[in-house]
């Protein structure tokens, strides 16, 4: 089970909890909205999440 | 010892070969590799003279440290005065080949004259020899390659060549060793061409010593150490560098369809957890690199069933793909395969195609300027393979693309195209839109080989690092830990260029540099390293001072060569004019402010100690030892 982590936005720099397996992510100070990968148990931004 | 590996000069017309000792003062000054080949290029070019005549010179080097126990010491430079820009041509590859060099005994090479038949030059322990290479002229560049391994009775030798690219003077033709080993920028491959130079063979048995052996090997485990427990040596080790793309495409940093969009929206066809999925075979590294950046790949089914090679890279994601709008990923590696078969730079192919189909979709041009071509953005795919074999055969349309941006456009004969394609100093952009990187925009503008970003580029100056740490990695403040700021950013580029200039001299991996992490190796260790293996003692403070002076030299063969002066120092217009369209909110709307711009230039020429006009003083030239070049020293 992969462990909780933190990526930062790259909008607005602040560091969000990755919740384990998420696939969505959003930023709760500027709202971008990402789409995440795993690699193992390491979360990694993909991609921005499709309006 | 590496300072007892020789420099040799070939004159390619008479057949001549001259072996000397490296003079330790010109050690000092510059180091080897990329330092050491502009000042010989400085010295022994007629000014002047046309790039593809027998005057211009072709340098081939490793560094100072080649070969060594340093990791990712195996780093190789080639040097000219550049087809494209006139002015300083420089290009610089992985692989094996320099440690091959060196261990037969030689740093640099110099090709002076030309050939008046296809020729190679067989490089091993100690002895050189001009061979007959007409039985080669016309081979790509991995039969090449081979070809010469199967004629010398050795599969271990190392071969540095050119392809069908270079032999028909395409402008921007590369030199490559390897599988995709490519010395891509600036045009030398095609000077080798035009002295009908098709490759270098090496193979040595005389080993590296070190100064100070116990001392060399402790460090280099420990710089081992400090390179892969950084976070950029284990997602490069992985992903290779298009992890850099998930970043930069979610920001919105790229050019897509030439300079229509910043980020793509069907993101998923060209990522690289697709290319893992698909095509990923393994993963490979250069000469003594622990980090094994490259991929290996093969395409299992289809049309393209069997095809296989080494990459992509990030640039190729970009230039075989997005900035032609091509967003399919076997497309992109049969453009890769196809450029490193023929043998020219994918960055300057990309950018001109573009430009060419931006002109189509506007109408400036039509078929009847094409020759019947029909340069639809929808098509960019299915057209990429023959235009790739146009270009390096100069068919057609294909013709017009070899000649790179300043000619294409004389050619071409329409000024209103000017604006669209994308270049500085001759020299054309690659993959980045920096609109909204003021940094990497000032790094660009300034580079002594054209629109490139290797010079210089600051990749940490995206990662919104405190601004303490910021002051500390680059030696003083004021920064601005933000990407979009224009402050501080004439530092970080002046910081780069000392430090870019030093570790293509030395001749180890920028990986293994502050490009992606600022935890990596400074001047502090590169001293070190360079006490441990030669014996040489330099603070860190005097390697600044060997950076600066590599890169003021660089500026003084442009204007000697090509007359570049600050005018020649600024990012295209169309990075004024226009708003990036899209990505994040950071960066939609923004555009470059001339103001902001000239003031940036302003404070960077004075870190360098040149004026206004950005051409170095009197002062700054004694201070560097350069108010006497050229010297002659050897």
């Amino acid at each position: 089970m992969p462990e909780e982590q933190k990526l930062r936005c790259l909008n607005c720099y602040i560091r969000i909890t990755v919740p384990p397996k998420t696939q969505k992510l959003t930023c709760p100070k500027c709202g971008v909205e990402y789409v995440i990968a795993w690699r193992g148990s390491q979360a990694k931004i993909a991609g921005p999440a499709k309006k | 010892m590496p300072l007892t590996r020789k420099i040799v000069f070939v004159d390619l017309s008479s057949g001549k070969i001259r072996k000397e000792r490296i003079p330790e003062k010109l050690r000092r000054l510059y180091l080897g590799g990329r330092g050491l080949d502009i000042y010989l290029l400085h010295n022994y070019i007629k000014p002047g003279c046309d790039p593809l005549s027998p005057d211009n010179v072709v340098t081939v080097s490793g560094g100072l440290l080649c070969g060594s126990v340093v990791p990712a010491a195996g780093r190789c430079h080639s040097g000219a005065k550049s087809p494209l820009t006139n002015g300083v041509g420089s290009t610089n590859m992985g692989g094996f080949f320099s440690p091959e060099l060196t261990f037969a005994g030689f740093h640099h090479i110099v090709f002076t004259g030309k050939s008046d038949k296809p020729v190679y030059l067989w490089v091993h322990n100690g002895e050189i020899e001009i061979r007959d290479a007409r039985h080669l002229w016309g081979k790509d560049c991995f039969e090449t390659q081979r070809l010469i391994r199967e004629e010398l009775g050795d599969e271990e030798i190392q071969v540095m060549c050119v392809g069908p690219a270079a032999e028909n003077l395409v402008r921007f033709a590369n030199v490559r060793t390897g599988l995709k080993n490519t010395g891509g920028r600036s045009g030398v491959g095609c000077v080798w061409g035009s002295k009908n130079l098709k490759a270098i063979a090496a193979r040595g048995t005389m080993g590296v010593s070190n100064r100070y052996p116990q001392e060399a090997l402790e460090y280099a485990q420990k710089w081992q150490k400090q390179v892969v427990n950084t976070k950029v040596a284990e997602a490069l080790g992985y992903d290779g560098t298009m992890f850099i793309w998930n970043v930069t495409n979610t920001v919105g940093l790229l050019r897509y369809r030439n300079f229509a969009f910043n980020q793509l929206e069907d993101w998923e066809s060209l990522a690289v957890e697709k290319f893992h999925e698909k095509y990923h075979v393994g993963v490979v590294g250069c000469f003594g690199c622990p980090v094994h950046c490259r991929h290996q790949w093969r395409i299992k089914e289809g049309p393209l069933a069997g095809l296989y090679g080494e990459g992509p890279e990030y640039n190729t994601q970009m230039c075989m793909g997005g900035i032609l709008g091509i967003t399919d990923w076997e497309t992109v590696l049969h453009g890769s395969h196809l450029v490193d078969k023929y043998g020219f730079d994918m960055a300057e192919f990309s950018n001109i195609a573009a430009w060419a189909f931006e002109l189509f979709e506007k109408g400036i041009i039509n078929e009847s300027e094409t020759g019947g071509l029909k340069l639809e953005w929808a098509n960019a795919g299915k057209l990429l393979p023959k235009l790739l074999e146009m270009v390096a055969y100069r068919k057609g349309f294909g013709d017009l693309l070899a000649e790179g941006p300043y000619r294409a456009l004389k050619r071409l004969g329409k000024p209103e195209a000017e604006y669209y394609l994308l270049h500085i100093k001759g020299l054309g952009n690659m993959l980045s839109d920096e609109r909204a990187t003021p940094a990497l925009a000032l790094g660009i503008a300034t580079s002594t080989r054209g629109c490139d970003h290797l010079r210089s580029r600051p990749a940490i100056d995206l990662y919104h690092l405190p601004e303490k740490i910021l002051e500390e990695v680059f030696d003083g403040g004021p920064m601005d830990s933000n990407f979009t700021s224009y402050v501080g950013k004439a530092r970080e580029i002046w910081v780069m260029e000392r430090i870019y200039a030093l570790v293509d001299s030395i001749g180890t991996c920028k990986f293994h540099s502050i490009f992606f992490s600022p935890h990596m190796p400074k001047f502090e260790e590169y001293a070190k390293m360079i006490r441990y293996i030669t014996g040489m003692e330099f603070t860190p403070q005097e390697l600044r001072e060997v950076g600066e002076r590599i890169y003021t030299l660089e500026r003084m063969f442009n204007h000697r060569e090509a007359s570049y002066s600050r005018k020649d120092d600024y990012v295209p217009e169309r990075y004024f004019a226009e708003a990036v369209p899209g990505g994040f909110p950071i960066v939609k709307g923004v555009r470059m402010d001339r103001e902001k711009f000239d003031q940036m230039l302003d404070e960077y020429y004075a870190f360098h100690g040149w004026d206004k006009d950005g051409t170095p003083t009197d002062e700054t030239l004694k201070k560097l030892g350069l108010d006497k070049e050229p010297s002659h020293i050897v």
